[in-house]
């Protein structure tokens, strides 16, 4: 089951003057995975808590499979959000907790959770406030994947994890996501470990969304030239370099836009390497200081 | 660990209801244990001059009197529902609506255990009194007025501790303190209404007070409510 998410003209008002969110308009289809990227205070997390009707947007208008969410009993049980040390009641038991969740979301799976337990080692007969960082994250991913909501949110969720776990929850979450086709909504700041699994990739940037593409249209908007210094040198001329790197007489580059079929030739002919850009390089360069809404845009 | 346990057939209010039953009801057995073994063992000490009291001793109907611990028991769990438990079930794609509900559900639930526990503390102290021999006045107030009090006035208190907590959840403490001193106010509108001599009361004038009681337990729900309807889930209380 996938559902569409329409987001239009949203704006969000915190301390009745500062705006969180101004102006976001997008459109998520059903059953894709996407990553929402931005800096620390973009807005992201503002904007999935409406989207999880974790709360009310001052103005614009949201719509979950045509539907506004907000206090929406059809609608509330399809969207599972989760935070790192989220919303857990502290003074619950691991046991409580999944009973809990259990009985809420329609689509749960009871062995699946059982087995991402025995997985994560999740103490059933612990209380939420003895467990670690990276045992609550665990808890709060499991809860994600079992609930097999149509709408799934992962905010940071797994920050807390250790690199072994977060691994095992990148592999976990694609294979469900295989058998069980849903929206995924990662957000998160660990952009190189998760970019491969992002279908479609969304950029918030002070309250504004500043990019809506496909994964792999957007890396294609940057190239990695590794090469002689020199010539790399000459080929950068007129270009928008993101970050270059040199060592002894070889140099590399990151730069931003399409580089076009004859500079693809040149680069050829010059002895360069041209490979792909990661999108973490391509996410600084869109959302560091001074950069234009059009060479957003247009590269 | 089984979470698939009549998944899907109990109504949201209902999932509400039921877990917060799952999450107190140990709190609330150990609460009455604890207080009437405490509250008879007391009342055995006087009644055996371990603790010479005579005022008590002789008053007689100590037991009526024995609602003021469970209603502020009901007031903490009260305040600590829309705290402790609000973002767990709205979280778990619950609706504020089924939340609220649910919760008065749990309300009307804990007042009526109070109140049938209270009610059977009356022949508990009269067993006891019998077998110590004490000479005591034993004349009950009609136990049908006390019941529909007891159960008013418990439902009120857990309600006022609801919107209390509701109060300091949704605003900052100056706000929260003043949602907190109208909570207040209504439960002593409510004591005041308790505190004229009941069961001597006419019956008129008991179809009165319980009218007005139940009235502003009424109110403080509805007030409540409106609070929670608007709420936005926080991971932690900002005063």
């Amino acid at each position: 089951m996938t559902i569409t998410i329409e987001v239009s003209r949203l704006g969000l008002l915190y301390d009745k003057s500062a705006k969180a969110l101004d102006d976001v308009t997008f459109r998520m289809e059903g059953g894709k995975i996407y990553g929402l990227l931005g800096r620390n205070g973009s807005g992201k997390t503002s904007l999935l808590s409406i989207l999880a009707s974790f709360q009310q947007q001052t103005s614009g208008e949201v719509r979950i499979d045509g539907e506004a969410p907000y206090e929406n009993e059809r609608i509330v049980n399809q969207v599972c959000f989760i935070q790192e040390n989220g919303y857990l009641s502290e003074s619950f038991k691991v046991r409580d907790v999944i009973k809990l969740a259990s009985d809420c979301w329609p689509n749960w799976d009871a062995d699946y959770a059982d087995r991402l337990l025995n997985q994560f080692e999740l103490p059933a007969k612990k209380q939420i406030m003895a467990l670690s960082r990276g045992m609550k994250s665990a808890l709060g991913v499991t809860i994600g994947l079992a609930s097999r909501a149509p709408i799934t949110i992962f905010d940071e969720a797994y920050l807390g994890m250790d690199a072994p776990s977060r691994y095992y929850f990148y592999e976990e979450l694609l294979k469900d996501y295989m058998e069980h086709p849903r929206t995924i909504i990662l957000s998160t700041h660990l952009i190189e470990e998760v970019s491969d699994l992002f279908e479609e990739v969304l950029i918030l940037d002070k309250g504004k969304l500043v990019l809506q593409e496909e994964a792999d249209k957007l890396r294609s908007r940057g190239s990695a030239i590794i090469g002689p210094a020199d010539a790399v040198d000459q080929f950068a001329e007129g270009l928008t370099i993101l970050s270059e790197q040199k060592l002894g007489g070889t140099k590399s580059i990151t730069v931003f836009g399409e580089l076009g079929a004859e500079r693809e030739k040149r680069a050829t002919a010059d002895g360069l390497t041209i490979g792909p850009v990661s999108l973490q390089d391509l996410f600084v360069h869109l959302t560091r200081k001074g950069i234009g809404s059009d060479e957003r845009k247009h590269g | 660990m089984s979470g698939n346990m009549a998944k899907g057939k109990r109504s949201p209010v209902m999932k509400v209801a039921f877990h917060l039953w799952s999450a107190y009801r140990h709190v609330l057995v150990w609460f009455w244990v604890i207080f009437t073994v405490i509250y008879f063992g007391i009342n055995e000490m006087i009644m055996r001059g371990i603790i010479p009291d005579e005022s008590i001793r002789n008053s007689g109907r100590e037991w009526d009197g024995a609602t003021i611990s469970p209603r502020i028991f009901l007031l903490v769990l009260g305040i600590l529902l829309t705290i402790g438990s609000f973002n767990s079930f709205v979280s778990n794609g619950i609706t504020r609506r089924s939340f609220g509900r649910g919760g008065l559900l749990f309300a009307g639930l804990l007042s009526i255990i109070c109140t049938v526990l209270h009610l059977l503390g009356y022949p508990i102290e009269m067993l006891i009194i019998e077998i110590s021999g004490a000479e005591r006045s034993m004349q009950y107030p009609n136990l049908v007025i006390v019941a529909i009090t007891n159960l008013l006035m418990y439902f009120g208190y857990f309600c006022g501790g609801w919107l209390i907590g509701t109060g300091f959840y949704r605003f900052h403490w100056f706000k929260g303190l003043l949602v907190c001193l109208l909570a207040v106010a209504i439960l002593i509108g409510m004591e005041t209404m308790t505190a004229t001599e009941l069961t001597g009361s006419a019956a008129a004038d008991q179809g009165i007070i319980l009218l007005v009681l139940a009235l502003a337990s009424f109110l403080i729900v509805w007030i409540n409510d409106g609070f929670l309807r608007k709420i936005a889930v926080k991971r932690k209380i900002t005063l």
